[in-house]
């Protein structure tokens, strides 16, 4: 009883807030998605013998960094490291690299660190640095991709040499990926071996000393760390894949942190009061709706009237409110979700249109019927939009905002693979991904709108976004690679391949003894930060 | 006498082989008729955030398929891998490289385990509820015990686990949702399982108990003096549970082997939550043990079954129950 009054005064509350047009976050809601802060503490009021449990949907699949589905969990768990690395703020920073200096367009040289050591008490010496990305480049064809045309040369035990095919001036970037975790090559051997963890060697401020694949990592300090030390004694790390019993292990405080806590249960766990409180913070990546301009079923899609009209027919604000409750942020440009990119956020979609929606559907023939639904040759404008993952509510939304415009929307959910085999028949009109924008951005834009990027599923093939591609990759000049970058995001928003949406959200239960955490874009592999601890 | 029982337990075996036969081709097909391939799940996550240009995708999928045999045809991957089942290899997991053979004798046990508990706590809510409603069938006890069985059969296991979890696990100190396989975290489970699994057999006993209390040897022992909980518990509770027991081996069977979405509520470790994993990761070898792990566990449970059945009841033809 009286948890449903408290449900109904805090129902009451969010009402109020709304209609007066405060709708902030209030202190015990969750954290504004833009939010950069979480409960902070002095570093002498933490505890420096902490132990945390961390809950999330996955644990690696296996100790060893090629493996599949492993490197990104090992580094969110303080498991590993990688030569650079990425913040929060979408700068590139060196990590087990002391320095990274371009000494030509396709030159750099890359200083280590002195005195690291992998767990094992083996040196990171230039030399295990490139048997390291060698051994990617062999079994991890993900992390190849970042070094593909990269020459490695052994300079001094502590500098390296690395030799660009092409001139190209984001290695750094290349160099932050996840994939790219520096590990003791030795140990491992020549193929995957990562299932003990007197094989695991890797470096980080923490060690494994247990490993369940799928299901625990038990982590203890790492008393060679060659940084600052962790205040975590130990961290429990466990799976639980179900989203809703993640949601419960929030409410009843079970767990330290809990990862990637679902949308429809951020209000139940605001309004519970309880010992952990709600982070929300939008990814970098941005979740579109991508077009088939070849559909057969439906060639409207064809026209770029037809898909810029869906682009400015969506209404972002309204879908973030339904959709994730409030807590991401509408995106009107594919770029716009990197933080390094501010001025992405004035290009594309910047505002709801359904006049103009309407005006480009007139303009390509498809005309109102008197159904609402547009029709030209006796056809009807209709979309197949297949949803997967956590975009099912998005999916509604959308069919219902598209349906005001008068295009029906034929919606499915289901796994990814099933898209994937549509996609491969091309048998298909839409379907939703978020993909990361924040990284190497050219080869990312690259791999969504290059002649040849794999991600480019509309198959565009336009000699602008091949030229703007070269310029935001080669040019000497750094603020042109970045006009040539926006420019080719805006250019992304006119030829419409997809229609930009809003980030995914990324909602972490975060217990209120917990200092030091901090909300990352990349969250997925920056959940344990290294100031981290419980309160004293 | 003896060339009978010869002729029906070669009858049993070839039954039971070409079941086998017929299962693993089954099996082999249904898992390569899905949507995708382990491949394309194995790009998912990454292609976008790749350097990866169309063609090195092509010739990545082109080495993957060769490494997992994958580019093989269809009836030649059959029989390597049928070979190598023949000989107790089940392969390799295509996820993590592991020997699915490991795999699955890692998380049999805690299947083991939540199934038993949860068939302990379903058979014996089914067997007291069962006794209790029979005593005056159609009275207050009678429709409260049926309101039971609807409940329990109607609910879904994923929200009754949901439910279960939202009332015992509140605090920090209550049901602890996450953790290795235990008996403090196996309980609530197993709960959950039994008060899924009870309503049919317990609707079976209560009609077979009414109807054995109708019967003259009761009605004897009632003229002779005999209580209610004597009746049932020496009189009627025999006859009456024979044919229970014929669906408890498969009910077993299922419980070890298909209580996924409990072990996936509850987070406990054994082959549900393994098989979901490969099924959603297209890991070919995994599932293709699992299902043969499974049909070696329903002949199992239904022998052992059928041999307590013939113990309750010796009318019943051990041999023909032996075959199912």
């Amino acid at each position: 009883m009286r948890r449903s009054v408290g449900r109904l005064v805090g129902g009451a509350l969010a009402v109020a807030l709304l209609v007066t047009g405060c709708g902030g976050s209030g202190s015990d809601g969750p954290r504004a998605a833009g939010s950069t802060t979480a409960p902070q503490a002095s570093a002498s009021t933490v505890n420096r013998e902490s132990e945390l449990t961390i809950v999330t949907f996955r644990v690696a699949g296996t100790l060893d960094p090629v493996g599949t589905l492993s490197a990104s969990y090992l580094r969110s768990h303080g498991a590993g490291e990688a030569l650079m690395k990425i913040a929060a703020d979408g700068s590139v920073q060196p990590e087990l690299a002391k320095a990274l200096e371009q000494t030509s367009p396709t030159t750099w040289t890359l200083s280590l660190r002195p005195n690291v050591r992998f767990w094992s008490g083996a040196p990171v010496d230039a030399a295990a640095v490139k048997a390291s990305l060698e051994r990617t480049r062999v079994l991890d064809s993900f992390g190849a991709s970042f070094i593909k045309d990269v020459d490695i040369a052994v300079i001094d035990p502590l500098t390296i040499r690395l030799t660009t095919s092409e001139p190209g001036y984001t290695l750094g970037q290349s160099l932050a990926f996840y994939q790219l975790l520096i590990h003791n090559a030795a140990s491992y051997g020549p193929a995957l071996n990562g299932n003990d963890v007197k094989i695991a060697d890797l470096t980080g401020p923490l060690r494994p000393v247990s490993f369940t694949a799928k299901t625990e990592m038990v982590l203890e300090r790492n008393p060679g760390y060659w940084g600052q030390p962790s205040p975590i004694r130990r961290l429990t790390v466990r799976e639980v894949a179900d989203p809703q019993a993640r949601a419960q292990v929030a409410l009843a405080g079970q767990a330290s942190i809990v990862q990637d806590v679902p949308a429809d249960r951020a209000k139940e766990i605001r309004n519970a009061k309880g010992p952990l409180e709600l982070v929300a913070f939008p990814a970098a990546n941005t979740n579109a709706i991508y077009l088939n301009p070849a559909s057969t079923k439906s060639p409207a899609l064809a026209d770029v009237r037809v898909r810029q009209a869906l682009g400015w027919g969506t209404d972002r604000a309204q879908l973030v409110e339904i959709a994730t409750e409030g807590l991401s942020k509408p995106m009107p440009s594919w770029l716009a979700s990197n933080p390094s990119f501010p001025e992405a956020a004035a290009q594309g979609f910047t505002s709801f249109d359904a006049a103009k929606s309407g005006r480009l559907l007139d303009e390509a023939g498809w005309r109102l019927g008197s159904a609402g639904v547009r029709q030209k040759d006796g056809q009807d404008l209709t979309v197949r939009l297949m949803t997967w993952g956590t975009e099912k509510a998005m999916g509604e939304v959308i069919q219902a905002q598209w349906k005001r415009i008068g295009v029906k929307v034929d919606l499915s959910h289901g796994e990814h693979t099933v898209i994937s085999e549509a996609r491969k028949v091309n048998d298909w009109d839409a379907f939703t991904e978020a993909w990361t924008t924040l990284g190497d951005t050219p080869s990312l834009l690259a791999n969504k709108v290059g002649r040849t990027g794999s991600g480019n599923y509309a198959e565009i093939d336009d000699q602008r976004v091949e030229d703007l591609l070269a310029k935001a990759r080669s040019s000497a000049d750094a603020a042109e690679r970045k006009k040539a970058m926006l420019d080719l995001n805006a250019l992304i928003s006119d030829v419409a391949p997809l229609v930009p949406t809003y980030p995914r959200l990324q909602l972490t239960a975060v217990a209120k003894n917990v200092q030091g955490f901090v909300p990352h874009p990349l969250q997925y592999e920056n959940i344990f930060q290294i100031a981290m601890g419980l309160s004293a | 006498m003896r060339t009978s029982t010869a002729s029906k337990l070669t009858r049993a075996v070839a039954g039971l082989v070409g079941t086998l036969a017929i299962v693993s081709v089954g099996v082999f097909a249904l898992v390569r008729s899905a949507p995708g391939d382990p491949i394309d799940v194995e790009l998912g996550p990454l292609l976008g955030q790749s350097g990866l240009t169309v063609v090195e995708v092509a010739e990545f999928r082109a080495a993957r398929e060769r490494e997992l045999g994958l580019d093989r045809p269809i009836p030649e991957q059959y029989r390597r891998w049928l070979a190598r089942v023949v000989r107790g290899d089940l392969g390799v997991s295509f996820r993590n490289r592991r020997p699915v053979r490991d795999e699955l004798v890692r998380h049999l046990p805690a299947s083991l385990a939540l199934g038993g508990a949860g068939l302990t706590v379903g058979v014996g809510l089914a067997g007291g509820l069962a006794a209790l409603a029979s005593r005056r069938p159609g009275g207050p006890v009678d429709h409260a015990v049926r309101v039971f069985s609807l409940v329990g059969a109607s609910l879904p296991a994923f929200l009754s686990g949901l439910l279960a979890l939202s009332v015992f696990a509140r605090t920090s100190g209550g049901y602890q949702i996450t953790g290795p396989a235990s008996f403090g975290r196996l309980w609530l489970p197993a709960l959950v399982l039994g008060v899924a699994t009870a309503p049919t057999p317990l609707r079976l006993l209560r009609s077979a108990l009414v109807t054995e209390r109708g019967r003259l040897y009761a009605v004897a022992a009632v003229a002779r003096g005999v209580g209610p909980t004597r009746l049932v518990a020496r009189h009627t509770a025999r006859p009456a549970v024979a044919p229970v027991l014929s669906m408890a081996g498969i009910t077993l069977a299922g419980l070890v082997t298909g209580s996924i979405l409990t072990e996936t509520v509850f987070s406990w470790p054994g082959l549900g939550r393994l098989v979901v994993d490969a099924i959603e990761s297209q890991d070919y070898p995994v599932v293709q043990g699992y299902v043969l792990v499974v049909f070696a566990f329903v002949v199992v449970a239904n022998a052992v079954a059928g041999a307590l059945q013939r113990l309750v009841d010796p009318t019943v033809d051990a041999a023909a129950l032996a075959v199912t």
